[in-house]
């Protein structure tokens, strides 16, 4: 395999913060817009 | 600057982690996903200067809903022009454009909101923050397949789910901003276009910097291309201009702009529609939640569709979405004069996962088609048919609808010729699917394939 890069490759941990750092938001509007749907079945 | 934006630069060392490269592309498409909540920007921006209502001098609806269809226009222009250099440059270069131009886009704007300048807001977010969309949209897509060649509808899925899930983040969000910056001179829309375009370009920014590209020849590890390749699989590359002179391109294209057509006029329409045809069953509090579970599905779709895609194949997921589709489309009729609510909204949200889905499994299926090497550029090129049938979809639901109700047809049936009208059109989206075969040889590029790292899938099964 090659070895081009000139950047380090990210620790592990940081692959979990950017995991969190995009399902956060997501989450957030998710549990949102499910909050609006209520009215439909209730 | 430069050497910090440049392909060579992002190439992985040994051992990265390709889980890393989905949450960079997340990070694009959840904030550029914000364009189909821009309309909660429109009734606050139509008393900038009544602030309580509106006086002459303000911004009409009519004239603001340009902001949205410029946006639209320019996102499928620069898709479709930028798709060969983002190739060239790499995805890191493409996600900063972006995220200059959709940040920028929305601080530009806020000048125009404190101005009272509508041109700069038509310049800032509907011309400058629509490039940004375009390539922040095809940016990661060529990226997510190179690193996921086993599962490249799943990838690109997680990617495209993103725009579906930037509505849910963007509407929330920029309601909640206004109610926070709003004051007894303003409706706060200003600061909110500041501070949006603060945290997206930041967040795109992030996405940029975490995105890597695979080695040339890499492969998952564990990873064992198929020894028989399937007949839509090609292991060769077609050229982005040459791709135009395929009949395949042109039977996706339609296939994508049917598919989509009969989805967008609902989602458009979908408030509406819904107190229309089930009257005193769905009142205007549920129909909002109607919508939001409509976005919510288009969004599932997205990634549910597409990973399903990579057993499938993608061709039999495109049937699925053209028979089953008619088949819900042709039921809502009957469904909605049972005025059983549960059922009508199963029907609504399933059509409108494979909405999404149609979306989210077209860059695999091009992918397929045409090799990995102008993947991109190529679906910078199909994006035209969003455009069109963002035109044509909401056009075909909207008239169909006067035409009824002018005609003296109670409003609750007013839609049933519209549901048929769609299953037509998915009956010839079918059909062009079921037209699609391999891209003939003489169209490949003579000496570059995929190298190893883009034969056929393991459990893609299309067979034509």
């Amino acid at each position: 395999m090659q070895q081009t890069t000139h950047e380090d490759t990210p620790p592990t941990w940081q692959l979990g913060l950017v995991w969190v750092l995009v399902l956060i938001p997501l989450g957030w509007g998710l549990a949102q817009t499910l909050g609006k749907a209520a009215p439909l079945f209730f | 600057m430069t050497s910090l934006l440049s392909k060579e630069r992002i190439i992985a060392r040994p051992g990265f982690n390709r889980w890393m490269v989905p949450p960079a592309a997340l990070c694009i498409h959840l904030c550029i996903g914000q364009v189909y909540a821009f309309s909660v920007f429109n009734l606050p921006m139509t008393r900038l200067l009544g602030v309580n209502e509106q006086t002459p001098a303000d911004w009409k609806l009519t004239e603001l809903g340009w902001i949205f269809s410029l946006a639209i226009v320019f996102l499928g222009l620069a898709a479709a022009l930028t798709g060969r250099w983002l190739e060239r440059v790499g995805p890191r270069k493409a996600m900063f454009l972006a995220a200059f131009c959709f940040g920028g886009g929305l601080m530009i704007s806020a000048i125009g909101v404190w101005a009272h300048w509508l041109w700069l807001i038509y310049l800032g977010y509907g011309v400058i923050g629509g490039i940004g969309i375009g390539i922040g949209y095809i940016s990661p897509v060529s990226t997510l397949i190179k690193w996921f060649p086993d599962r490249p509808g799943m990838a690109t899925g997680m990617a495209i789910m993103g725009f579906g899930g930037g509505a849910m983040i963007g509407a929330p969000l920029a309601t909640d901003l206004m109610d926070h910056f709003a004051s007894a001179q303003s409706a706060g829309v200003g600061a909110t276009f500041l501070t949006m375009g603060i945290i997206y370009f930041c967040f795109m920014c992030l996405g940029a910097l975490i995105v890597r590209l695979p080695p040339e020849g890499w492969q998952p590890e564990g990873y064992t291309p198929a020894e028989t390749s399937s007949k839509l699989i090609t292991t060769a590359n077609v050229d982005v201009d040459q791709s135009l002179k395929t009949p395949q391109f042109y039977l996706v294209w339609l296939v994508l702009f049917l598919n989509v057509s009969a989805g967008i006029g609902v989602l458009g329409q979908a408030s509406a529609m819904s107190q229309e045809m089930m009257p005193g069953k769905i009142e205007a509090a549920a129909a909002a939640g109607f919508v939001g579970l409509l976005s919510v599905f288009n969004m599932a779709g997205r990634f549910f569709w597409a990973s399903m895609s990579d057993y499938l194949g993608r061709k039999h997921t495109y049937t699925i979405f053209f028979v089953l589709g008619m088949g819900l489309y042709a039921a809502v009729p009957p469904v909605a004069s049972l005025g059983n609510v549960f059922l009508y909204v199963l029907c609504y949200c399933i059509i409108i996962s494979m909405y999404g889905g149609g979306f989210a499994t077209v860059p695999a299926y091009l992918k397929d088609l045409f090799g990995t090497m102008h993947v991109g550029a190529i679906h910078g090129r199909l994006l035209t048919a969003w455009s069109a049938a963002g035109v044509m979809g909401p056009v075909l639901v909207n008239y169909l609808r006067e035409m009824q109700i002018e005609a003296g047809v109670a409003k609750a049936q007013a839609y049933t010729m519209t549901m048929y009208i769609m299953v037509a059109l998915l009956l010839i989206g079918l059909i062009c699917n079921l037209k699609i075969r391999a891209v003939h040889s003489r169209h490949h590029l003579a000496d570059r394939t995929d190298e190893g790292q883009d034969r056929s899938f393991d459990h893609a099964t299309d067979n034509t």
